[in-house]
């Protein structure tokens, strides 16, 4: 049986990955994704601050709407 | 970096061993199911629970998810974990990019799901609850998974092509025309359907009316905030979207009391259709950050909520099916709904939430440039199927816990029920569902509308039913129409977020077509073409709806069933396509697969279209129909039963014949479809060893590692632990608490 404070432990670190799993699922994550592989790819080079990324990244849906269901 | 415990990762994981426990919890599944599938079925004239709709759903999805699914995996599609999917082969960072399998399956469910789930299976309810039921879980067991969980499979090994080129490609030129054909036909005759059901819901409602309008400023707002304020907090810019959403209900109820501001917010069917028609323009030429980026985060938010909180508050509420098994319409085909008997119209009418397919163009768009693991497709595009499928049966839940009185009250064309609640109930009461005025009249009263006569399309009805659903559990009669609102609303939005963004789908197919002709037409910056190109999409479905909302037999009686035979043309394509790549890769002794939903598919479609076509009753056949109304305004007549005039009966002609001629269209390109494949197929089948070669990616070695299931088993949570304290990569890119989330807890 868990102690009580592993329990808490565990609740606290379930609802962290739910919370990322949520944003995930909207799209919150993209400018974690681009800087951790921006800095695998590219290393050393500066990436692009956190509104320009969100700027382009919108933008590319002006050109690529992609497909939505009935 | 020391990787070496993965390179020890198998192509697919050990089958799992019987264990007394195993077995005891899936007999007990099966006997559920049992138990549950046989009250509804066997169960004479009593009112049932539809408590016992969940549990045969949810047991049989289980077992098909368990043994049809994992038998597909495995023994047909042979997924293997250690081939590197194009996510992690192309990583961009953006679209493609190894996404955690949690994350991908809700994405795309967000993407599959829409408005579709909810409105067929309220249509087909006037058959009763049991064919609707049948086919939503059965369909998507063998049929509408199996094709999205196929189409993603054959996608990922295909670096994420369309369903288009892999027509192309996979079958021939002339297959892969009939397919671009049948998606362009489709997203027309679908946007027109959808926007019809906004149209209907809304008419004479200024509550409706103000708080979808009231969408519009809410989004706008939410562009700008995420451009210029916080750009990517996504999370807290939806938290606020939300709250003003709800308080755009609310004041609703506020405005529909209003003197004035209730005269403004009433429009009528056709004021809401110009309406629409703007709208569709001036959004799709619009930036996709000031409108279309917020409505989707917003829609997703809703979807995701509403879906949940409808799950929750049926099995809180459980309340009891009020339409009996079958209605006598299920038979002689004359139901005032739609036209035609069980079968095919039931098949036809219930596309989305059995076999959908428009599905296999996400299966194969987004999700297959995600995907981490190929041994993830079943729970991504299996799993999420099942859950639409789900959301199907709550909408067939909400339909049928009505009184079926007021359900056909609703559901019938105004010019069948006549002025009036009085008429209306005698009308319906002669169909042999007893309904008394008062008690529309109670109804409407209830959320607070003038009238629940003639609200066609099905949006109005599941919103009543999950009025009454959720006001069992939150807040009792008093806040019915508020709840009646809510459900209309978010319909309605996620309507306008796909008008929205099927119009710019539309529109770039059309460029890239006309680019051919004249090539600044391909650049998609280009504003003229653009516009262009927008205005003739807009002016296409924009005909079917204003058509539709004009038809004096009732447009959704009238384009309901094109707007489910295009949906099966599409999932003819993709079933065909899947078929042909598992012969051409010399899988031909599994190819019943999908060879089996494809000829379901295919026999329903032609039949359906047959009857639309050929068919002597006016009723059914849209050129009987035509014959009809032509002859008796060539014999000077006035009226043709209950639609009176000249000019209503010329419409009648003029709808009937475009009507018949799509129908006739797609039954023509489903053929050669089928025709073109058959072919290929031959041709593969006479081949020396009996393979063709197909366009699969060459295989490369996965280097990087993930559970595939929902959640990880135990040997996978010990080899992911194994696998990071050799120091090895985590197994999903920039995701923490991503593939191996268990990795990380130390």
């Amino acid at each position: 049986m868990p102690t009580r404070s592993e329990f808490g432990a565990n609740l606290a670190r379930g609802l962290r990955e739910a919370w990322q799993i949520a944003r995930g699922v909207v799209g919150a994550r993209a400018y974690e994704i681009y800087l951790e592989h921006h800095s695998r790819v590219h290393p050393g080079e500066e990436p692009m601050t956190e509104r320009v990324f969100w700027r382009h990244h919108t933008d590319k849906g002006d050109t690529n709407p992609g497909a939505r269901c009935c | 970096m020391s990787s070496v415990p993965i390179s020890r990762q198998a192509a697919q994981p050990p089958k799992p061993k019987w264990t007394p426990r195993s077995i005891a919890v899936w007999i007990a599944v099966a006997l559920v199911g049992a138990l549950a599938w046989s009250v509804i079925a066997l169960n004479r004239g009593e009112e049932i629970s539809a408590a016992w709709l969940i549990f045969a759903a949810l047991s049989s999805y289980a077992i098909g998810y368990r043994f049809y699914a994992r038998f597909i995996q495995y023994k047909v599609l042979m997924t293997d974990n250690t081939r590197a999917t194009p996510a992690e082969r192309l990583n961009n960072g953006a679209d493609y990019h190894p996404t955690d399998r949690r994350v991908l399956f809700g994405h795309h469910f967000a993407a599959i799901a829409g408005a579709g789930p909810l409105v067929g299976p309220v249509l087909a309810a006037q058959m009763g609850y049991l064919p609707g039921t049948i086919w939503i879980i059965l369909g998507v067991i063998f049929a509408g998974a199996v094709q999205d969980m196929v189409v993603l499979f054959f996608s990922t090994r295909r670096n994420g092509r369309s369903l288009g080129q892999m027509a192309r490609e996979e079958i021939g030129p002339v297959g892969g025309i009939a397919a671009l054909i049948a998606v362009m036909a489709i997203m027309i005759i679908l946007l027109a359907v959808l926007a019809m059901v906004v149209v209907n819901a809304l008419a004479d409602s200024p509550w409706g009316s103000f708080s979808l309008i009231m969408t519009i400023p809410i989004a706008l707002f939410m562009g700008v905030y995420l451009r210029y304020l916080r750009p990517g907090k996504v999370m807290e810019t939806s938290a606020i979207g939300v709250v003003l959403l709800l308080l755009a209900i609310v004041g609703g109820g506020w405005v529909a009391e209003h003197a004035v501001l209730r005269e403004v917010f009433l429009f009528t069917p056709n004021e809401l259709t110009f309406g629409l028609i703007v709208y569709g323009f001036v959004a799709s030429v619009l930036p996709v950050w000031l409108l279309l980026a917020p409505r989707d985060y917003l829609s997703t938010f809703m979807k995701v909520g509403v879906v949940v909180l409808l799950a929750v508050s049926i099995i809180v509420a459980m309340p009891k099916l009020q339409l009996p098994q079958f209605t006598e319409f299920a038979f002689n085909g004359q139901g005032p709904v739609f036209a035609g008997s069980l079968f095919p119209f039931v098949f036809i009418t219930i596309a989305c939430g059995a076999l959908s397919g428009f599905h296999s163009l996400i299966s194969s768009g987004t999700t297959p440039k995600l995907i981490e693991k190929e041994g993830q497709v079943r729970m991504i595009g299996y799993g999420s199927m099942l859950t639409e499928s789900f959301v199907a049966i709550m909408a067939l839940i909400a339909a049928c816990i009505i009184d079926p009185g007021v359900y056909f009250a609703m559901n019938m064309p105004a010019t069948a029920l006549g002025e009036g609640v009085e008429s209306a109930a005698q009308v319906v009461s002669q169909l042999g569902f007893t309904i008394d005025a008062a008690t529309l009249q109670h109804t409407a009263d209830l959320i607070e509308e003038d009238s629940i006569l003639a609200r066609t399309g099905g949006a109005p009805t599941f919103a009543l039913g999950a009025a009454y659903i959720f006001s069992e559990v939150f807040g009792g009669d008093a806040m019915m129409a508020f709840w009646y609102h809510f459900a209309v609303m978010f319909e309605a939005l996620f309507i306008l977020t796909t008008v929205d963004a099927g119009t710019r789908v539309g529109r770039f197919m059309l460029q890239d077509t006309l680019g051919n002709v004249y090539k600044p037409m391909r650049d998609p910056s280009w504003k003229p073409g653009a516009w262009f190109c927008s205005a003739v999409i807009v002016a296409a479905w924009g005909y079917f709806l204003w058509a539709g909302v004009n038809d004096p037999l009732g447009g959704i009686n009238q384009l309901f069933p094109l707007f489910g035979i295009a949906n099966q043309l599409l999932a003819a394509v993709a079933l065909a396509v899947c078929t042909t790549l598992l012969i051409k890769s010399g899988r031909a002794k599994y190819a019943w697969v999908t060879l089996v939903p494809l000829a379901w598919d295919a026999i329903v479609t032609l039949t359906a279209s047959y009857q639309k076509v050929f068919s002597a009753d006016p009723k059914i056949g849209f050129f009987a129909q035509r014959q009809q109304f032509s002859d008796a305004l060539a014999n000077g007549e006035t009226s043709v039963g209950a639609i009176q005039g000249e000019s209503a009966m010329r419409q009648v002609v003029v709808n009937t014949t475009v009507d018949g001629i799509l129908s006739a269209l797609f039954a023509l390109l489903i053929v050669i479809i089928l025709v073109d494949s058959v072919r290929v197929w031959i041709k593969a089948l006479r081949a020396p060893d009996g393979t063709l070669p197909t366009t699969e990616t060459p295989y490369e070695r996965s280097k990087i590692w993930a559970p595939s299931g929902l959640v990880a088993t135990k040997e996978e949570k010990a080899f992911a632990e194994e696998i990071a304290a050799a120091g090895g990569p985590p197994g999903t890119d920039g995701d923490t608490g991503g593939g191996s989330p268990d990795a990380k807890k130390e």
